[in-house]
């Protein structure tokens, strides 16, 4: 390993100097899936406005209507709100030799996986993902579900990018 | 000890069949996944006898016979397996009208394990299961050889794989003498008197809960009974009866889970290879698993009040698998051994643990969330105490709670540990049993670290080390602590180029 021509690093690592995952400064998700969200909130939005005209109409529930309609409204401005709120506070860094994904409402909630670890990675990208230009990486480890991480509405370049890096750390 | 170390090198080259018994094997596999699709039809006969005539019994019974044994005739007779040499494969050909040919490549068989159930074992004739790293779930098994074809053929397809294991076969010579430990009848009567009470507790009230429906559906069913049942239901005799039934209730499980445990692990053995445990235990159900020490992941350890008194340990041997809850081989046990057996486990799977340096020590605010939920909820009726017919009762139970939820809190916080030392980490929890987690850092397969907003100021965290044998977890802990030690165990884990399975 010791080639001519690598620049040969020797850094003091102990006592616990080790690099700082806490101090990397993490991006935010790209704004392009922001859109991305409020687009599929829309649709979802359309069943909710299918079931409200539903007791406008029927006859049996009619006298709920307001209620139904009420609560709904509140349910649907809550849901928007922990949305926008929890897409504020997504946020992701690559380093050398692993990848950071922080997120969370009421926690700050980081991941770390190694890339000598990764066992699997995909690209997903939706139909409205696409048109934005922003992509989804899923990374598996065999540590189980709970340790596997998504992130969503990365930059599409970088998700390509991000995914050869993983690809070419795996073979070797 | 049979001499399963001989390799027939020809002997699994030609396609064969199983051991001729294995007929009657297939057909009670069979009658299960009949049973399993006509038990509409057998509920009903069992509870409306008077529908069915004797003959029609008769004949549905036959035809189930008949039809069991022709499946498992023809399973039986399509089922074959052999070793490609060529192509170095081992095949599989089964099916009735969907044949399925499954080959797995020799040098990914990573596991062979022998079992019989009790069928199997009234005709003599052993289950061979085949595992390989990728599946969950072991589709290939073989139900039924002699004991000599299932011991050649595991070591004929291991051998691949063992030959490839660093250490194992590296001097061609087997061990001779073969160390390891058995379990006697009185280190698993221990066992049973003092752990899985909830376990049995469990079993045994869901038995007495459908015991007493059906008697009470019974009494109620006949005057005298609804005398019975309305007489018996006086005060005193009722508080005497409770007694006694507590402690008949406490007598039964006591036996119970002594019957359980004797039974499940009798003739438990443990042999050390050089880089495995090989296993075998069971009394209706044998099972004979062999462990490969790289593939464990994390070792948990647990003992109580009472095991630490008669010096008795069990240990739990968390293996890697895709999926833990699906695959129940995955977790190893041992249900009961000496501090010294547990420390001789631990040699081999570890070599040696160094001396804990750091010890973390849950903030406390840990008990906030448990008073709660143990102490302030309950006290919640007191506001609203209107109606005092059943609130006396509520108020003499109440200290009595309040006195064990104190205990339970005050061992939750004072076991809950985070100890390292290098390369290791290992965490303690647990209120009466109390467990200890062990893993190597080069073995961690991704880290978290959750902070809650009010836990900033305070400095408190989470952390959890997700492994390939499940996740390890220390709550309210030091965070910029928990944050230096992340980032020593990343740069364990990113410079290591140890095979972690």
């Amino acid at each position: 390993m010791t080639g001519e021509k690598m620049p040969f690093t020797n850094e003091t690592i102990l006592p616990g100097d080790f690099p700082k995952y806490e101090e990397v400064t993490t991006t935010l998700i790209d704004p392009g899936y922001w859109e991305v969200i409020r687009w599929r909130f829309l649709i979802g939005l359309c069943v909710v406005a299918v079931i409200v005209i539903l007791f406008f109409v029927v006859p049996g529930l009619r006298e709920a209507k307001w209620y139904v309609s009420v609560l709904l409204l509140l349910f649907i401005s809550l849901r928007y709100l922990l949305m926008k709120m929890a897409f504020a506070r997504r946020s992701y860094a690559v380093r050398e030799h692993d990848i950071i994904y922080r997120h969370g409402i009421l926690s700050v909630i980081t991941t770390i996986v190694p890339f000598n670890r990764i066992q699997h990675v995909a690209l997903l990208e939706g139909f409205i993902e696409r048109k934005y230009h922003v992509a989804t990486i899923q990374i598996f480890t065999a540590g189980g579900s709970s340790a596997d991480i998504k992130v969503a509405g990365l930059p599409k370049e970088i998700a390509s990018a991000l995914k050869e890096i993983i690809l070419e750390k795996i073979k070797k | 000890m049979m001499d399963d170390e001989k390799v027939t090198g020809a002997f699994f080259n030609e396609p064969q069949r199983q051991s001729a018994l294995g007929v009657v094997v297939e057909a009670v596999f069979a009658l299960r996944e009949v049973v399993k699709l006509a038990w509409p039809l057998i509920f009903l006969m069992i509870i409306k006898p008077e529908k069915f005539s004797a003959t029609s019994v008769g004949l549905i019974a036959l035809f189930i016979v008949l039809i069991t044994f022709a499946v498992g005739y023809l399973r039986f007779r399509n089922f074959v397996f052999y070793i490609d040499e060529a192509s170095g494969d081992f095949v599989l050909e089964k099916g009735i009208f969907n044949k399925e040919k499954i080959i797995i490549q020799l040098n990914r068989i990573q596991q062979v394990n022998l079992s019989q159930n009790l069928v199997q074992k009234i005709l003599r004739v052993f289950a061979v299961d085949i595992n390989t790293a990728s599946t969950a779930k072991s589709e290939v098994k073989i139900k039924a050889v002699s004991r000599e074809i299932a011991t050649q053929l595991k070591s004929r397809l291991l051998s691949v794989y063992q030959a490839q294991m660093p250490a194992e076969n590296a001097d061609g010579t087997q061990q001779q003498v073969q160390e390891g430990f058995q379990l006697s009848i009185s280190t698993l009567a221990k066992v049973a008197v003092t752990s899985n009470y909830g376990k049995s507790f469990a079993v045994i009230l869901a038995a007495i809960a459908g015991l007493y429906d059906s008697l009470r559906d019974f009494l109620s069913q006949s005057e005298r009974g609804k005398e019975l049942l309305s007489r018996s239901f006086q005060w005193d005799s009722f508080l005497q009866n409770i007694a006694l039934m507590i402690a008949a209730a406490f007598i039964f499980l006591f036996l119970f889970n002594l019957a359980r445990v004797l039974v499940i692990f009798s003739d438990y053995k443990i042999l050390f290879r050089k880089s495995a445990f090989s296993i075998s235990y069971g009394l209706l159900n044998t099972r004979n698993i062999v462990v490969y020490v790289e593939k464990i992941q994390v070792v948990e350890t647990v003992t109580n009040f009472l095991q630490k008194k008669m010096k008795l340990q069990r240990l739990f041997f968390y293996q890697a698998s895709s999926d833990i809850t699906s695959d129940k081989q995955a977790v190893i046990h041992v249900p009961g051994c000496t501090p010294h057996q547990e420390n001789e486990l631990l040699n081999r799977v570890f070599k040696e643990i160094p001396p804990v340096e750091i010890v973390l020590v849950p903030n406390i605010r840990k008990i906030i969330s448990p008073i709660i939920f143990l102490i302030i909820i309950p006290l919640i009726p007191f506001a609203f105490a209107g109606d005092t017919s059943w609130f006396f009762n509520y108020l003499t139970l109440l200290p009595f709670w309040i006195i064990l939820a104190v205990i339970i809190i005050f061992f939750r916080f004072k076991n809950s540990r985070l100890k390292v030392s290098q390369g290791f980490v290992q965490t303690t929890s647990g209120v009466w049993d109390v467990t200890t987690r062990i893993l190597q850092t080069y073995k961690i397969q991704a880290i978290t670290v959750t902070q809650r907003l009010w836990h900033r100021k305070k400095n408190i965290g989470h952390i959890t080390l997700h492994t390939a044998g499940g996740d390890v977890a220390f709550r309210f802990g030091d965070y910029k602590k928990l944050n230096a030690l992340t980032n020593q165990w990343l740069f364990d884990v990113e410079t290591s180029g140890r095979n972690w399975m």
